[in-house]
């Protein structure tokens, strides 16, 4: 399988009145050709933010640094700005959480799509508008001719979705960041978004990020996952691996959180604890505050990701489900 | 079609309201046209005869029955200062004041939109702050103070026209335009300043909004989302304002057409009010209220154009 993308130690970090707040910290990862790379994380752990990077959709106030940003064999660290709008949208599309907000309100939802076409390819209005209605009846719209007229405050959350996913695909980018993609769905159409997106990445090829803090959902999606904490990348395997013997006790946690309605009446599992804020983030292991096993050790000292099966990376002291232990 | 109706009925409603209210209002303050027009010593047989043919002898309600009687038919009456009928001089001083309203708008416009983009887009930088600054003294700026000072520089000392007189557009227009000009930059200046201080926030709150960043995602150049996207959703909250500003300068800039000396429906007012010719400021009240009825009109029209999310019932 080839490398699409090859990021290595990428950091983020944002200036406030607060002075410089660190989101991500040494961050590395390869997304391969047709993959589902899942990014997983409570909120503000610094998943999104890692794959906006990419395509340099931060904040202004955000300061950016890695050692490699590779896409396609292409630095996009220094590539100049009119490649880099080249690449938004064209080979790298995103799809976000929020399609009632996320789209246009006063703009047809149609248009929308069609204005992704003519900027990226040559074609005339009609042409435009032809892909565009054939693109939303492929992510499974129907009655397409009203619903290229239609506006955002016309259509559900689900509609919108499937709107702003003909929007990210009607290019064929090489791939496809999805942020949280059906976080604001009901359960329902979530089920059927995903089913979506994973036929569009057999029919099409597009690798795909999906950013989710939902393990559940990673589960059915992809084929690898990063798990990120505070910044830092605190697991990272094949989804079937991870799934099976989670190394890190924060992923445990997660694993263990996800609902199951098998074990009966038993009461849902919580990891203990809160998120810290960035600044309050302690000196040693992110996770140290939370965690059960945590000695001097991890509140003191930082644990460098290490590989403790192939393609296995834990950043942890004490893994579990290791022989060590 | 429901909202026709309901509209057509607040515009009556208004309109009657305010000639009620000017008829009375006359009643009440003191003064008289018959002395404006003789003079003091007049005799009182000529007054008398002047006071039965404009019905002054009749109470107040019967004058206002006859009165709004005629102007249903369209007669406003005719004034007694210049006796000529109200609706022939509304007309005329009409054409002046709306074309000096047109190049003032058409001034704010383009100055003002611009500016907005601008400050929104660097807005902690150097011409962030200025502009603001700008916008701020702006606004506190009157504008006869601004007519008084261009008189002075743009007239006495750089002679680019003569105070005190005015050329019509019919007679010259390059000389009509030049002596428009100015007087509506004096409008235009503080109007500017408060299209720049809105406008410049709308675009500021939607710049922050997720649809702009789904824009770039796109790959679109900053100044495409500014045009395409931000610039149509910041102007909703603006339209109002818009509006506002409009009925304010086309009602006649009283002051300003005062200073410039424009014979204008402002100057025209202010002539009727000093001399108590009732039927003159009953008709020029009943346009000015005709006016922002209309642009009011305008404005929710423009609205339902403009956002699709709103109906017009």
């Amino acid at each position: 399988m080839n490398q699409l993308l090859d990021v290595k130690d990428l950091s983020i970090a944002f200036e406030t009145n607060e002075g410089l707040l660190k989101a991500v910290s040494n961050v590395s990862f390869q997304l391969h050709e047709n993959a589902i790379l899942g990014i997983v994380g409570e909120s503000g752990c610094g998943k999104s933010i890692t794959a906006m990077s990419l395509i340099n959709l931060l904040p202004s106030n955000a300061i950016v640094s890695s050692n490699q940003m590779l896409f396609n064999g292409m630095d996009l660290r220094s590539i100049d700005k009119n490649k880099l709008y080249e690449i938004r949208g064209k080979d790298i599309a995103i799809i976000f959480q929020e399609p009632m907000t996320s789209l246009n309100p006063l703009m047809k939802v149609g248009q929308q799509i069609t204005e992704m076409i003519r900027l990226h390819e040559n074609s005339t209005l009609k042409e435009a508008k032809q892909k565009t209605q054939w693109m939303m009846k492929k992510v499974g719209l129907s009655n397409v001719k009203k619903l290229y007229h239609s506006y955002t405050h016309e259509l559900s959350g689900g509609m919108l979705q499937r709107v702003m996913i003909a929007m990210a695909m009607i290019c064929q980018p090489k791939i496809l960041i999805a942020d949280e993609p059906t976080t604001a769905l009901d359960v329902t159409i979530q089920a059927q978004i995903l089913e979506l997106m994973k036929q569009l990445n057999k029919e099409n090829h597009t690798s795909i990020i999906f950013i989710s803090h939902d393990l559940g959902v990673i589960k059915e999606m992809c084929t690898e996952v990063m798990v990120m904490y505070l910044g830092y990348c605190v697991e990272k395997a094949d989804t079937s691996v991870l799934l099976k013997h989670p190394a890190h006790p924060y992923t445990y946690g997660l694993l263990q959180s996800i609902p199951n309605p098998k074990k009966g009446k038993s009461r849902l599992y919580a990891i203990p604890g809160r998120i810290l804020k960035l600044s309050e983030r302690p000196k040693g292991c992110p996770f140290c505050t939370r965690c059960k096993r945590a000695t001097e050790k991890c509140r003191t000292q930082l644990p460098e990701l290490q590989e403790i099966s192939t393609n296995h990376f834990v950043r942890c002291f004490y893994p579990l489900d290791h022989p060590q232990n | 079609m429901r909202y026709l109706l309901r509209k057509m009925s607040s515009v009556i409603m208004t309109l009657f309201l305010v000639t009620v209210i000017t008829f009375i209002v006359f009643e009440i303050i003191p003064g008289d046209p018959i002395a404006a027009k003789l003079g003091i010593e007049a005799d009182k047989v000529q007054i008398e005869a002047l006071r039965k043919e404009l019905q002054l002898d009749q109470p107040l309600i019967v004058r206002y029955k006859d009165w709004i009687g005629n102007a249903l038919k369209g007669d406003l009456g005719i004034s007694i200062r210049f006796d000529e009928p109200v609706i022939n001089l509304i007309q005329i001083r009409m054409m002046v004041t709306s074309r000096l309203a047109l190049i003032a708008l058409v001034i704010t416009i383009i100055i003002g939109v611009p500016l907005s983009i601008i400050t929104a887009k660097y807005d902690n930088k150097g011409i962030g702050i200025g502009t603001s600054i700008f916008s701020q003294i702006g606004m506190a700026l009157p504008s006869f103070w601004l007519g008084i000072l261009m008189t002075y520089l743009f007239g006495l000392v750089l002679k680019q026209f003569i105070p005190g007189r005015y050329v019509p557009m019919e007679q010259n227009f390059v000389q009509g335009l030049n002596y428009l000009l100015y007087p509506a930059i004096a409008i235009a200046i503080p109007k500017i300043a408060v299209v720049v201080r809105y406008l410049r926030n709308a675009i500021m709150d939607q710049t922050n909004q997720d649809y702009v960043r789904t824009a770039y995602s796109k790959g679109l150049r900053s100044h495409q989302v500014m045009v395409r996207h931000i610039l149509r959703n910041a102007l909703i909250p603006v339209i109002t304002i818009m509006g506002m500003i409009i009925a304010d300068i086309l009602g006649g800039s009283l002051i300003i057409e005062q200073v410039f000396t424009i014979p204008g429906i402002g100057r025209l007012l202010i002539m009727g009010i000093s001399n108590r010719d009732f039927p003159l400021v009953q008709g020029m009240v009943i346009y000015i209220a005709l006016i922002v009825i209309a642009i009011n009109l305008l404005v929710d029209i423009m609205y339902h154009f403009i956002d699709p999310r709103i109906k017009l019932n």
